[in-house]
């Protein structure tokens, strides 16, 4: 169990300390409660754009990074459809820096045009090099439109279009930026060797006097049940045929969540899972195949993707796919199976809490699905999932009709 | 009443003292047959790693993908059990058996829950004295292999690091070997047993036990690795040439449909236990090293030509490399080259401030104190000291000479270490700016 203190203070920013004695590094976290699910359709890209410009200088600090890096520190972010998560990690002794430097971001950025232009070039960059310059790059810029019709989950966090990021102006970063980068739509974690009597004054000097702000109010259209079923297909030049399945599944706070997590490992964690060994070890029909779930907060996908061994056709692969698949609705799972799946989903939870960055964002995200305390109690859930339950949930998830299905051929 | 506070926010709150970097001893334990394991125990978790290091590298093999069929195998069959009985013991109880391969290294890596130790261990050590290597699994190694070469070969980054490679130790040596489309389907069955005696049976390996280490993991670690049949310590066999680099210095692969280029810059350069290493060391920092390196202020936050620029300093046993890689938007390829040499070029003539230098040692400072931070990276560090013939303690010594490092050390090594018309470069992609 991960023990932690909490307190909010007045302007709204919620603070958790974790304490871990053995580390001279501490770790500070950061989310705020913004993705490119709150971005509009055709300004997509922003969140991930505006993560870059955090970087840019704020109000008293031209950069970010240099005043860290004297403090022997190093930071990265991310940004996702439902989130955006800053971490830096640092010598303990120079913890102080950490609150100067991230709170002086939430109480204002620098908005320089400089920085908005190299940023704007930065990210096109990398949007040619991870999603375009690279073989099967577009396969989520495809998927993603197939399976999500009115969700903004419909867009990648990258954006939809080169051309949205060109256009970003200034006036759109500043409203970005006061309507989510304040206390109330942040979660701070602190870890390492610190305790919360002295976080807690660190906390209120220099977040303290941040101006509050309410919260703002975040609601997306939700998706209708899927009816029928949908196909594409592209050629591209690429060595190998490969197939992307995908079907919807429960929001993250739903507990047959769990229940899917533990069928994507059936079907392919580790060199036992039952796809691996039927289509790429027994037959092989494939080279590569996975299933995983993306885990968005208001309902993921499941997906099943592979790539053809050279010689097979996509009628062939397709089916013992669906083979497979359909042998978790028909046949119930053997207990000691289900059994090898939860014990794979506790070991990788106790090896996530290796680092102390890792147990720092690992407590901010689950304050942000309502309780940091939900890091404890995941286990119980996996431990919780029934074979029946697997059974039923499986005949449900994967039915033909609500499938989406990517046919990527190659040229040759 | 709390009552708001307005701290100072135009200056950087004061540093603190560096904490000093605290480098364990590490103590080894040997085995009734011999074998010796070293241990870095850390009871917080209830996780322990074994590493088990032989020397297996590539730069030992005889046939091209012949280390790394080995070491992908082991796990793929045994005298008792199939590749899906092993796989069936090491999921079922929530392990990762990781495999790696440098040009001078091979060996496994086990993850797991520390309770269930006694279950991996005689599994482990029937890879090591009974792997048969199927026909069949060679097939499908083989098979998957080469799709994943075909995909790979089309990322630029990809190819430019092969090539690379290539142009640095030269093509007919030992670490210059890279892989090309037709090396696959070629290893036989009888090539991989050959191997499998050779290196990873008949010269002797250590293992790093990290994590939770406590007397009942020990009393398994004899009961099954110390009925091991002990190897007879001979010391394997040395290619003659690890590099021949060739005198070519420009290579330049175009790509007509690239949106990107791949540059590579660098060449052999001084290993670890050279006196300039560290002052080396620090100064590849201060160009590439670090985010807010002059490379990645340039070519990222000034001008906007990539998503990302590093250098680095590559370290085998028998050879060193340096080298400057980074993927640029097509058509600032030239402009990107040249603003690189003007880097260091500035390097080469102008001493460096007070303030920058004193940021780079506290981000190096920093840096090791995160690499050396819990037992785990502590045994890769470990490792790696033992790959390089080094005393683990000549990580502290090295540190120690970068803190002592003046802005004078810094311009006189660059003049000699960083000369862009000795380099070697490399390009895939838009070459058509170049001569």
């Amino acid at each position: 169990m991960i023990e932690f203190d909490r307190f909010t203070l007045d302007n709204g920013l919620r603070v958790l300390v974790h304490r871990d004695k053995q580390t001279p590094i501490v770790a500070m976290n950061i989310i705020y409660q913004v993705g490119s699910r709150d971005e509009e359709f055709h300004k997509t890209g922003f969140a991930h754009l505006f993560e870059h410009l955090m970087f840019g200088g704020s109000l008293n600090i031209p950069k970010f990074d240099e005043p860290l890096q004297k403090a022997g520190g190093e930071n990265n972010a991310f940004t996702n459809s439902d989130f955006t998560n800053y971490y830096l990690t640092l010598p303990k002794n120079n913890l102080e820096t950490a609150f100067w430097l991230e709170s002086d971001r939430m109480l204002s950025l620098a908005f320089s045009e400089k920085s908005l232009e190299v940023q704007r070039q930065v990210v096109i960059e990398e949007f040619k090099q991870n999603y375009l310059n690279q073989p099967y790059g577009d396969v989520y810029l495809l998927l993603k439109p197939l399976a999500y019709k009115i969700h903004p989950y419909r867009w990648n966090t990258i954006g939809r279009e080169i051309s949205h990021i060109e256009k970003a102006t200034m006036a759109d970063v500043k409203a970005f930026y006061n309507k989510y980068y304040h206390p109330a739509n942040a979660i701070l974690c602190v870890a390492g060797d610190v305790e919360t009597g002295e976080i807690k004054p660190l906390a209120e000097k220099w977040f303290g006097s941040i101006p509050g702000r309410q919260r703002p109010v975040q609601s997306y259209p939700q998706e209708a049940e899927q009816t029928e079923a949908r196909v594409k297909e592209v050629v591209r030049d690429v060595p190998q045929d490969a197939f992307y399945m995908a079907w919807h599944m429960p929001a993250r706070l739903h507990p047959d969540y769990y229940t899917c997590d533990l069928i994507s490992d059936l079907l392919s964690n580790g060199q036992s899972s039952r796809l691996f060994q039927k289509l790429v070890k027994e037959k092989p029909l494939l080279t590569e195949v996975n299933a995983y779930i993306s885990g968005d907060l208001d309902g993921g996908l499941f997906l099943v993707t592979g790539k053809l061994y050279p010689g097979v056709d996509f009628n062939t692969a397709e089916k013992a796919v669906m083979d497979e698949l359909q042998k978790l609705a028909i046949e119930q799972v053997p207990e000691n199976e289900l059994q090898k799946v939860k014990n794979k989903a506790e070991a990788n939870l106790v090896f996530s809490e290796i680092s102390v960055l890792g147990r720092a964002m690992a407590l901010s995200y689950y304050e942000m699905l309502g309780d940091a305390a939900l890091f404890g109690k995941e286990v119980e859930k996996y431990r919780a999932v029934s074979v029946q339950r697997v059974q039923q949930v499986a005949a449900d998830l994967f039915s033909p009709q609500k499938r989406n299905f990517l046919i990527y051929k190659s040229k040759s | 009443m709390k009552t708001t506070q307005y701290p100072d926010r135009t200056k950087q709150p004061s540093l603190g003292r560096p904490v000093s970097l605290v480098l364990p001893q590490i103590e080894s334990i040997k085995l009734n047959n011999g074998l010796e394991f070293f241990l870095i125990p850390d009871s917080t978790q209830e996780v322990t790693r074994l590493d088990l290091v032989f020397d297996a590298g590539s730069s030992a093999q005889k046939k091209k993908l012949q280390a790394a069929a080995v070491n992908q195998l082991l796990s793929e069959g045994t005298r008792q059990k199939t590749s899906m009985e092993i796989a069936e013991i090491l999921d079922f109880h929530g392990a990762y058996l990781d495999k790696f391969l440098s040009k001078d290294k091979a060996g496994l890596t086990l993850f797991g829950l520390t309770k269930y130790y006694h279950r991996l261990l005689p599994l482990l050590v029937e890879m090591l004295s009974e792997a048969v290597f199927p026909e069949r699994e060679l097939k499908i190694f083989d098979d998957r292999k080469k799709q994943e070469y075909l995909v790979n070969i089309q990322k630029v980054r990809y190819q430019a690091s092969l090539e690379f490679n290539r142009l640095v130790f030269g093509v007919n040596s030992a670490y210059g070997q890279i892989l090309e489309a037709d090396d696959f389907g070629l290893l036989t069955r009888e090539d991989l047993l050959d191997f499998y005696k050779n290196n990873y049976q008949t010269t002797g390996f250590y293992g790093i036990l990290s994590g939770k280490v406590d007397n009942e993991l020990l009393k398994h670690l004899q009961a099954s690795f110390g009925h091991l049949g002990q190897a007879e310590q001979t010391t394997p066999v040395i290619p003659v040439d690890f590099i021949s680099p060739s005198s070519k210095n420009e290579k330049l692969i175009p790509k007509k449909a690239a949106l990107q280029s791949a540059i590579r810059m660098g060449g052999l350069t001084i290993d670890r236990n050279h006196p300039d290493f560290p002052k080396l060391s620090l100064l590849n920092t201060v160009l590439g090293g670090y985010f807010g390196s002059r490379l990645m202020g340039s070519l990222r936050e000034d001008k906007g030509y990539t998503y990302g620029i590093y250098s680095l300093i590559q370290n085998y046993r028998h050879a060193a490399y340096f080298a400057i890689a980074t993927e640029v938007n097509a058509e600032h390829t030239k402009a990107a080259v040249d603003e690189i040499c003007r880097q260091m070029e500035m390097l080469r003539s102008e001493k460096i401030s007070g303030d920058e230098l004193r940021t780079v040692k506290n981000y190096v400072y920093g840096s090791y104190l995160r690499n050396f931070d819990g037992s785990f990276a502590l045994a890769e560090r470990f490792m790696k000291s033992r790959e390089l013939e080094m005393p683990f303690e000549s990580y502290r010594q090295t540190l120690d000479a970068m803190m002592r490092c003046t802005a004078d050390d810094l311009l006189q090594t660059a003049q000699k270490y960083l000369n862009p018309d000795k380099m070697k470069t490399l390009v895939v992609g838009n070459t058509t700016d170049f001569v």
